[in-house]
């Protein structure tokens, strides 16, 4: 009896030694070394957004009494020009005058209207904001010119805009990516629909035919014209990228007070204060920037926690991931393959949005161009990103002639997959790890679908479909089915490419 | 030869001289009302009306008030149409005199403008300023980039054609290497740049005259016109070189001054048009044999006549693409050659005529 006691307390003990030492052994040798993580370039969840108006004393996203207080105590105490946007008049001086323009600019309406200066957020690539070409613009606004990205609608969409957007300027016809509420709206200038509220005025997002802007600026009486913040590619007059495309000073020669933006930021403070600025010229109601802070902030600090907690702590290993931007595969009948693809540089907002989702960044040796390059090309497949061990390559595409809304169509869309092949020399190919993530969502929605892609452990696919569905009804107006139809990232497999 | 006979013969002349004549004036005719109805045309809504009021209110001074509505009409027509207008007439003004002259200077009924490599040289020079970004003068855009390496095929043409015998067939194989070399170093830059920017060049390649300005416009009217004016006071002596080079050295012509002459003038015209326009093709190669089919081939004629005519032909191409797209996603350099072409195999079915 002791001698059976003595081995099952032998047996009890060696059990628990083993438990004990493979517990000890998992904990003292990390399966992924924290060092080798890089969780530097994740979105910021901590948003302090500024209406970056001359009037918003106070810096907050609103130009209200609270100014107009803030400037008299100033005025006061005698601090008043240490006040970044005290100078609402911007005559040069900060004085009582400015606290009766700031008055002026809240009874802002069609019989009063106001100029306000705001800053214009240029970028070239690599993005900045150049404070010395602050631009008027006189409000309120009720008649627009537009460039019309995805982003760009989508940010209308946010603030209810639709009635005062009058002409865009759209490189497709019909496009099926875009959101079905303007859709109808995106019909060729010759075959205008009658009684259809916006016109195509230009070619492509960037370029403004200047006698159609001209006859909307007549017959609907614009007066603004609103735009992205890459001054290379958008409003750039004849050179570079649109060689006939009318000049922002032109635009301005005819009238029009231009507003650049950054609706694609992944530098959320920027995208909420443009939010607040297009709010306040259209007189439109704060309260959805202020509810998409919130849904913005607590959603990339849920990821960014996750992301911080696990990551390199023992349960997943960080992904190096490289993002594509553009693509093209064609084989011809005799074999030979013509490919041009693009892998975006480290200050492009589609790489940010990869490294916001926990992406590691391994290309700090590749020779980028210097200055405005925001992504490199290279023509011998996936070859010569055997060096730098990227494990997951994000293509993010928008406009391939399907709706990311309709899941069949998706998965039925093969031709736009096959540019894939392009990749199929290199690692992440041959891990079945290159994915195309929708280019028509949201920035703050790519980021959670990046999140899934990379992290399918930490972000399911429900998770990012309820989050999907959350911001959709909360600020897009769709409902629930609309979301779970459609296909916002793709995988090999559904690609039909999968090793 | 008796009196009568050379009194019919005179008469004949005569009249021929007034058949040429009429048909010059009937192409500048045709290009007047090309002008008047291209002025008209446009996403722009103007009534017939609206349109020559804005032109006459401009000549005599009125002045509309600021952001009105014949402000606009004013932008439109004065600042926007009219410079377009004028662009294609110049332009093609330029390529028809250029091709003309290329053809009777070389002897070559395939001869145009672009033979001696301007096109590819200026196709070069707007890769070089789009893709890799380097600007002579940034303010010009791609223009003086283009303008320049236009020029350096012709250049070089210049240089090289004394050491090789200077024939006609010389410089054509020159301008033909030349061409190919120039084709192959944008071919070069191309592959290593962004889709966006290859559509730009592309759009270039195929030619607009969206976005011509009043100021664009001095400076390509200077080089048409002093270019015209040249290539008209040589038009007799390019008559007596058309009968071979002995020939005309015979009769005093300094056959290889004229050539280089000629050379200069049309390709600092046509460097002017393409580097602000783009590369325009079929105006230089086939205006020039329309012409050559209706009046013949007599160079004092058939100069201001192809001038007229490819003037009035551009405009119309450009008409047709304005009218096609309002948005100016029509190139005029398409339409050319979808208009031109069946009109030349027309004219070309029905005369029978040997030209060359």
């Amino acid at each position: 009896m002791d001698k059976k006691v003595t081995i099952a307390i032998v047996a009890i003990v060696a059990v628990f030694a083993v438990i004990v030492c493979a517990s000890v052994l998992m904990q003292e040798s990390p399966k992924y070394d924290p060092k080798d993580v890089d969780l530097s370039n994740l979105a910021n969840a901590d948003l302090k957004p500024c209406l970056e108006v001359y009037g918003n004393v106070n810096e907050d996203l609103v130009i209200d009494n609270e100014d107009v207080k803030a400037l008299e105590a100033a005025l006061k105490d005698g601090t008043a020009s240490k006040l970044k946007y005290a100078d609402a008049n911007f005559d040069g001086k900060v004085d009582s005058n400015d606290v009766e323009y700031i008055k002026k600019i809240m009874n802002a309406s069609f019989d009063n209207p106001v100029e306000i200066k705001h800053i214009q957020r240029y970028s070239d690539g690599d993005y900045y904001v150049d404070e010395s070409k602050g631009r008027s613009t006189t409000i309120p606004v009720k008649a627009i010119a537009t460039t019309a990205s995805a982003n760009m609608l989508t940010l209308y969409k946010h603030l209810g805009i639709c009635d005062e957007i009058k002409a865009v300027a759209w490189y497709s016809k019909v496009d099926q990516t875009l959101l079905s509420e303007y859709q109808k709206f995106f019909v060729d200038s010759k075959f205008d629909i009658e009684g259809s509220p916006i016109y195509r005025v230009g070619g492509s997002a960037g370029y403004f035919s200047e006698e159609m802007l001209t006859k909307h600026i007549v017959n609907d009486g614009i007066t603004t014209l609103i735009t992205a913040d890459n001054a290379s590619s958008y409003l750039c007059g004849p050179s570079k990228s649109y060689p006939y495309g009318i000049t922002e000073d032109r635009a301005y020669e005819l009238g029009l007070d231009v507003i650049r933006i950054a609706p694609a930021a992944t530098e959320f403070d920027n995208f909420l204060s443009d939010l607040a600025l297009i709010a306040l010229v259209t007189g439109k109601d704060l309260s959805t920037v202020k509810e998409l802070q919130s849904w913005i902030s607590s959603t990339i600090s849920e990821i960014n926690d996750k992301l911080t907690s696990k990551v390199g702590k023992g349960y997943v290993a960080q992904k190096s991931v490289a993002v594509s931007s553009s693509n093209s595969y064609v084989k011809s009948s005799d074999g030979t393959v013509e490919t041009s693809n693009y892998i975006s540089s480290f200050i492009s907002d589609y790489t940010k949005v990869a490294l916001g989702a926990g992406g590691k960044w391994v290309m700090q040796d590749y020779p980028w161009k210097e200055g405005s390059s925001s992504s490199s090309k290279y023509t011998d497949l996936g070859k010569w990103l055997d060096p730098y061990n990227i494990e997951t390559i994000i293509a993010i595409k928008t406009a391939s002639g399907f709706s990311y809304y309709d899941k069949e169509a998706t998965l039925e869309s093969k031709v736009p997959w096959s540019c894939m092949m392009a990749f199929s020399d290199s690692e992440a190919f041959y891990n079945n790890s290159v994915y195309v993530l929708s280019g028509d969502l949201p920035v703050v929605l790519r980021i959670v679908y990046a999140a899934t892609i990379l992290y399918p452990d930490l972000f399911s696919d429900s998770w990012a479909e309820k989050k999907h569905i959350s911001y959709a009804e909360e600020f897009l107006g769709m409902d629930s089915s609309t979301i779970k139809n459609g296909k916002f990232y793709v995988t090999m497999e559904d690609m039909g490419l999968k090793n | 030869m008796d009196d009568e006979k050379f009194e019919r013969m005179k008469a004949e002349y005569n009249s021929h001289v007034i058949r040429k004549i009429g048909f010059i004036i009937l192409c500048i005719a045709f290009m007047v009302v090309m002008i008047a109805v291209s002025v008209n045309i446009g996403g722009y809504d103007l009534s017939f009306i609206e349109v020559y009021n804005t032109i006459i209110n401009h000549i005599i001074g009125v002045v509309p008030e600021e952001y009105s509505k014949e402000w606009y009409d004013y932008q439109i027509v004065w600042n926007n149409r009219l410079p377009r207008i004028l662009f294609a007439i110049l332009s093609g003004v330029g390529l028809a005199v250029s091709g003309a002259t290329m053809q009777s200077v070389m002897k070559n009924p395939l001869a145009e403008p672009y033979t001696t490599g301007v096109s590819a040289g200026a196709c070069f020079g707007v890769a070089i300023s789009m893709v890799i970004g380097v600007s002579i003068l940034p303010s010009l855009n791609m223009g003086l980039e283009a303008f320049i390496l236009a020029l350096i095929p012709v250049c070089i043409i210049i240089i090289m054609s004394p050491k090789l015998n200077n024939s006609v067939a010389t410089i054509i194989l020159i301008g033909t290497a030349l061409t190919y070399m120039f084709n192959a170093f944008s071919t070069l830059l191309l592959v290593t740049t962004d889709s966006e920017t290859l559509a730009a060049i592309y759009k270039w390649q195929v030619g607009s005259f969206t976005n011509i300005s009043w100021d664009r416009l001095t400076t390509i009217a200077i080089f048409v016109i002093i270019g015209t004016i040249v290539i008209e006071f040589l038009s007799h002596k390019l008559n007596i070189m058309t009968l071979g080079d002995n020939a005309a050295q015979s009769l005093g012509i300094n056959v290889r001054r004229i050539r280089i002459l000629c050379l200069l003038v049309m390709a600092l015209m046509v460097a002017c048009i393409v580097s602000y326009a783009g590369i325009i093709g079929f105006v230089g190669l086939i205006c020039p044999h329309i012409i050559r089919l209706i009046i013949g081939s007599d160079n004092r004629f058939l100069i201001p006549a192809a001038s007229a005519f490819g003037a009035a032909f551009l405009l119309f191409a450009d008409s047709c693409a304005k009218w096609l797209s309002s948005l100016d996603m029509v190139p005029v350099g398409a339409i050319c050659g979808l208009i031109g072409a069946p009109l030349f195999l027309f004219i070309l079915m029905r005369n029978r005529r040997e030209i060359w």
